[in-house]
């Protein structure tokens, strides 16, 4: 049996958000890319330890490393929160459109519907963020940016796995709670919460 | 052999209301079945409980001889469903609807078969979901629920938006259908197209199986109306004073009677007289059924 008709079908729903948020990542890399040198002089930053650890590496943001995973961190809420739209989107949109009992009425597992779903929607934020890289490469070339690549690589992929934590938890609450406005604000709220209880935690250490 | 569907104690309820209670039910391979109810009786209940979409408070259903909850993937498997608010993908085509639903069955399907459907029922498969009418929209949904030519067809008021052509096509499809042993199990409340298609009807009123006959048998059952004629005058009301026999109208010609049951004893009365005409009507079942709704109880 294949679902991969299915997980083709997710990603062409969800193709333009994907282009839409590949090109709000492709903008937002490019200008902080190529706006590095103002920040360049920036030796100290005379902030409070409390206001540097919820900032994260805000503090070292004269170094390309640091000013660089300064802003590719700072994309993770806006994803994280477009991420979850979308999975809760995915199963709620079906149910509200009247479209799930002939779907759900195929032979195939509950669990694998939702997962075709699932890698249809990773795939299409996959695009998305891949998109920071042509985005870096031109910045870089336009500031004369000396950083490595590979380790802004790094620093992309290291997006993925919170794209794939909240793509899953938008899916879920889509799933469980099958309103669209519930699920996504819920899923929003606990967005807004892990992000302030991660920045909580940082002031702390 | 195992039947089509098998139903035992099925029922559903949601908090104090009863969707269905108790329905015992057994369909045979190539039987075409009418499930008959207005709305709200439980029609749409049992096709989705049967599908596993929702799950019974009691009893228990088995599809071919597999358990619907157990083996419900097993159970869709061998299923095409037409739901009755059919609502599609807007965004694609006929033909990438039947793609999209073809890649969920475990076999491959037969495409020549989906063009020559699509062929008689006049329907276009590169025109857009969305931009179908009604009527074409309903063909659509009856391919979908054909694609796999499974052993067991659950449709939900198939012919509901189809023109009386495509009505008459549809019928033939699923009379074919069942030629080949697919049981088709057929919910509506548009008695014409049980009359004409169906082999057994089950009528179901606010949740409970009222009856369960061919249809033919129901509507023996029946009131009929006669009509006679008398080329004289009419014989005196003494003579009609028959069980089953009631009448309805007088004038100095004409006599008009509701016969149940047989209608020998009203021909051996009438046969003294000189009868000019007589005509009899067999009750449509529209009647049958607005006769079951009001007498059986709820």
């Amino acid at each position: 049996m294949t679902v991969g008709r299915f997980t083709r079908k997710a990603l062409r729903d969800v193709h333009g958000a994907a282009i839409g948020a590949g090109v709000a990542v492709f903008l937002v890399v490019l200008l902080h890319a190529a706006s590095f040198p103002s920040y360049d002089q920036i030796q100290v930053m005379h902030s409070p330890d409390a206001l540097k650890g919820i900032f994260g590496e805000a503090g070292s943001i004269s170094s390309p490393e640091g000013y660089t995973g300064a802003y590719v961190s700072n994309i993770t809420v806006p994803l994280a929160i477009f991420t979850i739209v979308l999975g809760t989107r995915a199963i709620a949109s079906e149910e509200e459109a009247g479209t799930l009992d002939l779907l759900l009425s195929q032979p195939v597992g509950r669990p694998r519907l939702l997962l075709s779903k699932a890698v249809g929607l990773a795939l299409g934020m996959a695009l998305a963020v891949a998109d920071a890289l042509p985005a870096f490469l031109l910045g870089g070339l336009v500031a004369e940016q000396q950083m490595s690549v590979w380790r802004f690589l790094a620093a992309v992929v290291s997006l993925l796995p919170f794209v794939a934590i909240f793509l899953s938890f938008g899916l879920w609450a889509g799933a469980l709670l099958s309103n669209r406005a519930l699920a996504g604000t819920v899923s929003a709220a606990v967005v807004v919460a892990m992000y302030f209880l991660n920045a909580i935690g940082g002031v702390v250490e | 052999m195992e039947a089509a569907i098998l139903t035992e104690g099925l029922s559903k309820s949601y908090d104090s209301v009863l969707a269905l209670d108790r329905l015992d039910l057994r369909i045979e391979p190539g039987e075409i079945f009418g499930f008959l109810g207005p709305n709200g009786a439980g029609k749409t209940t049992t096709i989705r409980l049967l599908l596993d979409l929702i799950r019974p408070t009691a009893g228990r259903a088995s599809v071919l001889g597999m358990d619907c909850q157990r083996q419900s993937v097993a159970v869709r498997s061998s299923t095409g469903y037409l739901p009755g608010d059919l609502r599609l993908y807007p965004g694609l085509r006929g033909r990438e609807m039947v793609d999209l639903m073809s890649g969920l069955r475990p076999k491959p399907v037969d495409r020549g078969y989906i063009r020559s459907l699509a062929a008689r029922l006049e329907l276009d498969l590169e025109k857009h979901a969305g931009s179908l009418s009604k009527g074409n929209r309903q063909k659509l949904g009856i391919i979908l629920a054909l694609l796999a030519r499974p052993p067991l067809l659950l449709l939900d008021e198939p012919t509901s938006g189809l023109d009386p052509i495509a009505q008459r096509i549809v019928w033939d499809v699923l009379r074919e259908e069942a030629n080949r042993g697919t049981a088709v199990f057929f919910s509506s409340h548009v008695m014409s197209e049980v009359d004409q298609v169906c082999e057994r009807v089950g009528i179901l009123r606010a949740g409970r199986l009222v009856a369960v006959e061919p249809v033919a048998e129901l509507k023996a059952h029946q009131f009929r109306h006669v009509e006679v004629s008398f080329a004289g005058g009419v014989p005196p009301p003494e003579v009609f004073q028959l069980a089953g026999v009631r009448e309805l109208r007088r004038d100095h010609a004409t006599l008009e009677f509701e016969v149940a049951g047989a209608i020998a004893p009203l021909l051996q009365a009438l046969a003294p007289y000189h009868v000019r005409d007589l005509r009899t009507e067999q009750p449509t079942l529209d009647e049958v059924l607005l006769a079951f709704y009001h007498e059986a109880p709820a």
